[in-house]
């Protein structure tokens, strides 16, 4: 066993579907949050209910994080099978975590044993797992007992007390056998917010004014219509799970069409089924949002993995062509502020809006220092009736190419609108000239669109010898591997896109004649072709496919490689 | 003054066309109701039935095909006001929106569906649709067809959908009672409406005029088993009028609310829920 640990920054918890180790991961998350830190989880798991190999894997500083490192500083095995499938991950000076396989190198902690005789139950092994690991990071006991007690409240008193009492006898046990010199905690108090990207995206669209969701299950975004649901009694919003996705999207944009703002989510299956409905609120010029949580494809894929596979996809989804806004938050804090931009652009200009997230967003908890709602002023996008005169034209031709909205019934004119080729009153047309009008009509708006873009977003100084561009959740990862390479000597930049379309490049970027790397999570490197059609000039893609995000060890050498 | 719902436009429909009968009657519904034009959204796939909504005066949402359910259903939802009635025709409806036909009578919400049925694809000039019979020769079944046909009443009944009845596009008058009779009627109302396609169709009016009968009030439209036995009448003689309703408590959405008068932000809320993540 090892004598000492330097600095605990990463904790890996493996178990089977099943153990409750997302359970423990929450947990263990809300404490080292109590402390003060920021906390990043990403979730590693299979596509099952019990069994197999499943992680929740942490990592925490005195300073924002979301990137993960190749090999952890602390394993927690619930399970036999998981210490040897994960232990490849833990760093050289790392410590195990066991009850099931009792080695020299292996912290053995009898989780079921304590648990047994101090509830009586082996279930309460998990909360000797977390009191180990909050034993041997330092992590204080009070703050341990206050996340218990928010978490079990609701379980009832005999099931907190019995948690509490196991992990009180797990922090003398673990004493007693640990000799391991704890890296200073140093305490701050500050209440940050721990939150999960779907339900930042969920809290966004609630922000937004958002008051129907429909939409049929399907991983990773399951989570949005579930917080939606779980929340409507204090929010109103209405939510509906349907037969399939295409129901979602044509329900959201009935519910739009009748003056309330609407969205769906899915994943690209889910988003396949929903591009007729995309092309029939942009033919009938009605706000919608769609959340699409990416995951490996084609197909099924990996269903419980994370990939930026579909930006070609949400680009180019629909027949015919139309104008559209695509967006791809960073994180938690991104995903809520972009979703209320999503919704209120969509309104404005009626054309849809597609939020591209992926697992890695969707399902890891993120820490966000606070949601600024004073920043946050929506805009009423209905006309007054005053203001329309005599006749009413849902489609009417307008120098901006966004005609007045009226709500059906809260008005005396009639809201007439056609999948078909229509007339600017909305009635079905086959005349080419009222065609041509129409197309010119709906494009009009593309350029006043743009305004509204923020062309890229510039985390690292441009005046470097190497460029790293990306997009949506990556940025974290890349950010962090500039600042090594930067303590390397080797003089990096950042630009990381969150509005992607339509696309702008700063003339910053696009006068940056060194070299430029651009790095996502697909095997195309769609982003990157994307901005060589737009005539930047890439010199390198670094790509990921295998279903797994770049840790920040092998994106720093993959770049070091080839310098 | 009251509302004749006519407009100007000229229906793209082959002179003669049932159609013309069942816009007739909805828009007799509508006086007898008398429903003010802006309260009504008419909502519609694609084919010729589905032009309907824009041949009278209402709100009109003509979506794509097989789609007008959902679109319905959304409207419905926000907006409890507003009358909603589905135009369709047999493959825009039970073909390609099968399935939402299907979920919308488990769902229950609050809305009118009336299917022009004349057994075919008319609109892609004549190809058998999911009520076509059997052995029937088209161009492209062209030694007939081979699929049983479905039986969109029985069907119906057998999931305990709300309100089922027939109507027939050869009788105005009644057809636009039962439209009054569906509106009113709380839940998810399908009327299947026989159509006959003077283009493509196999049979005409009058070989539906010497098949049917209207169900009379001796018939008890709340008793199950009398509706399914009735759902399958067609060979010999077939049954025009309610054939099956029930009163369910399950409706969507459960509780009737106007969302559109909502507040957009309601910071109080947003920030509660913030404070739960702390």
């Amino acid at each position: 066993m090892k004598q000492e640990i330097k600095k605990v920054r990463s904790i890996l918890i493996c178990g089977q579907a099943g153990q409750g180790i997302q359970t423990i991961g929450y947990i263990l998350a809300k404490i080292l949050v109590g402390h003060g830190y920021y906390v990043f989880a990403w979730q590693d798991f299979q596509s099952r209910i019990r069994g197999g190999e499943s992680s929740f894997r942490i990592v925490f500083d005195s300073e924002p994080v979301a990137s993960l490192p190749q090999k952890y500083d602390i394993i927690v095995s619930l399970d036999e099978k998981n210490t040897k499938h994960y232990r490849n991950l833990l760093s050289d000076d790392g410590v195990l975590i066991s009850d099931t396989i009792d080695d020299e190198s292996i912290l053995f902690v009898p989780f079921q044993t304590i648990a047994q005789d101090v509830a009586g139950e082996k279930i309460y092994s998990n909360s000797v797992a977390v009191g180990s690991v909050c034993k041997i990071v330092g992590l204080e006991y009070k703050i341990l007992e206050k996340v218990f007690k928010d978490y079990f409240s609701e379980k009832g008193d005999v099931v907190l007390q019995k948690n509490l009492s196991v992990v009180k006898k797990t922090y003398e046990t673990v004493s007693s056998i640990e000799k391991i010199k704890r890296d200073k905690i140093e305490k701050k108090l500050v209440s940050r917010i721990l939150i999960t990207g779907n339900e930042s995206l969920s809290l966004g669209a609630i922000a937004a004014g958002c008051k129907f969701m429909s939409a049929y299950p399907m991983t990773p975004s399951t989570g949005i219509i579930t917080y939606l649901s779980e929340t409507s009694h204090k929010t109103g919003i209405l939510t509906e799970q349907v037969e399939d996705e295409i129901s979602a999207i044509n329900m959201a944009i009935g519910a739009s069409y009748a003056g309330v703002r609407s969205l769906t989510a899915s994943s690209g299956g889910g988003f396949c089924l929903m591009v007729e409905g995309l092309s029939l609120a942009a033919m009938t010029e009605t706000p919608i949002v769609i959340i699409l949580g990416q995951r490996p494809g084609p197909a099924t894929g990996l269903p419980t993995r994370t990939e930026q596979g579909e930006l070609n996809f949400v680009l180019n989804a629909g027949h015919g062509e139309f104008p559209r806004f695509v967006f791809a938050p960073s994180d938690a804090e991104s995903a809520f502020y972009t979703t209320i931009k999503a919704v209120e652009l969509s309104q404005k200009f009626r054309v849809p809006s597609i939020i591209l997230t992926d697992q890695y967003l969707a399902d890891s908890y993120w820490t966000v220092e606070e949601f600024f709602l004073d920043k946050i002023s929506l805009n009423y996008y209905f006309a007054k009736e005053e203001d329309i005169g005599e006749e009413f034209y849902t489609h009417k031709i307008t120098t901006t190419g966004v005609s007045p909205r009226l709500i059906p019934g809260r008005t005396k004119h009639l809201v007439i609108t056609d999948s078909d080729e229509h007339d600017e009153r909305g009635n079905i047309t086959e005349d080419n000239e009222i065609r041509k009008r129409m197309v010119e009509k709906r494009w009009a708006k593309l350029h006043f669109m743009e305004q509204e873009i923020v062309a890229n977003e510039i985390f690292l100084s441009l005046d470097t010898e190497i460029v790293l561009i990306t997009w949506g959740t990556n940025k974290w990862v890349v950010t962090k591997v500039a600042r090594l390479l930067n303590q390397k000597g080797i003089k990096a930049g950042v630009v990381s896109y969150t509005d992607l379309w339509p696309l702008k490049i700063s003339p910053k970027l696009m006068s940056f004649n060194k070299k430029k790397i651009v790095v996502e999570n697909n095997f195309t490197g769609q982003f990157a072709n994307l901005l060589e059609s737009k005539g930047l000039k890439v010199d390198r893609k670094i790509l990921k496919y295998n279903g797994l995000p770049f840790s920040e060890d092998e994106l720093l050498s993959e770049i070091e490689k080839n310098l | 003054m009251k509302e004749s719902f006519d407009n100007k436009i000229k229906p793209a429909w082959c002179n003669g066309c049932t159609n013309f009968g069942i816009l007739t009657a909805v828009k007799k519904a509508f006086i007898k109701l008398d429903l003010p034009a802006n309260k009504i959204v008419l909502v519609s796939g694609i084919g010729q039935a589905a032009k309907l909504p824009h041949y009278l005066n209402c709100n009109v949402f003509n979506g794509l095909h097989g789609r007008a359910l959902p679109v319905a259903t959304g409207i419905k939802a926000v907006n409890p006001q507003l009358t909603v009635v589905t135009t369709c025709g047999d493959g825009d409806f039970y073909g390609e929106g099968g399935n939402h036909f299907l979920h919308t009578i488990r769902r229950n919400t609050n809305i009118t569906s009336l299917v022009h049925n004349n057994q075919v694809y008319a609109l892609t000039k004549g190809q058998a649709s999911p009520t076509t019979e059997l052995g029937t020769k088209t161009r492209l079944q062209f030694d007939g067809v081979k699929e049983e046909p479905l039986n969109p009443l029985l069907l119906a009944i057998t999931m305990n959908c709300s309100f089922v009845a027939r109507g027939f596009a050869g009788n105005i008058e009644h057809l636009s009672d039962l439209i009054v009779e569906a509106i009113n009627h709380k839940g998810f109302s399908l009327i299947d409406i026989i159509q006959p396609c003077i283009t493509f169709g196999i049979r005409q009016v009058p070989y539906f005029k010497e098949k049917i009968y209207y169900l009379d009030k001796s018939y008890d439209p709340t008793d199950k088993y009398e509706a399914i036995k009735k759902a399958q009448e067609w060979e010999q003689k077939i049954p025009i009028g309610v054939l099956f309703k029930i009163n369910k408590k399950n409706i969507f959405p459960e509780k009737e609310k106007n969302l559109i008068d909502e507040n957009l932000f309601n910071k109080d809320v947003v920030e509660e829920l913030i404070n739960t993540f702390k």
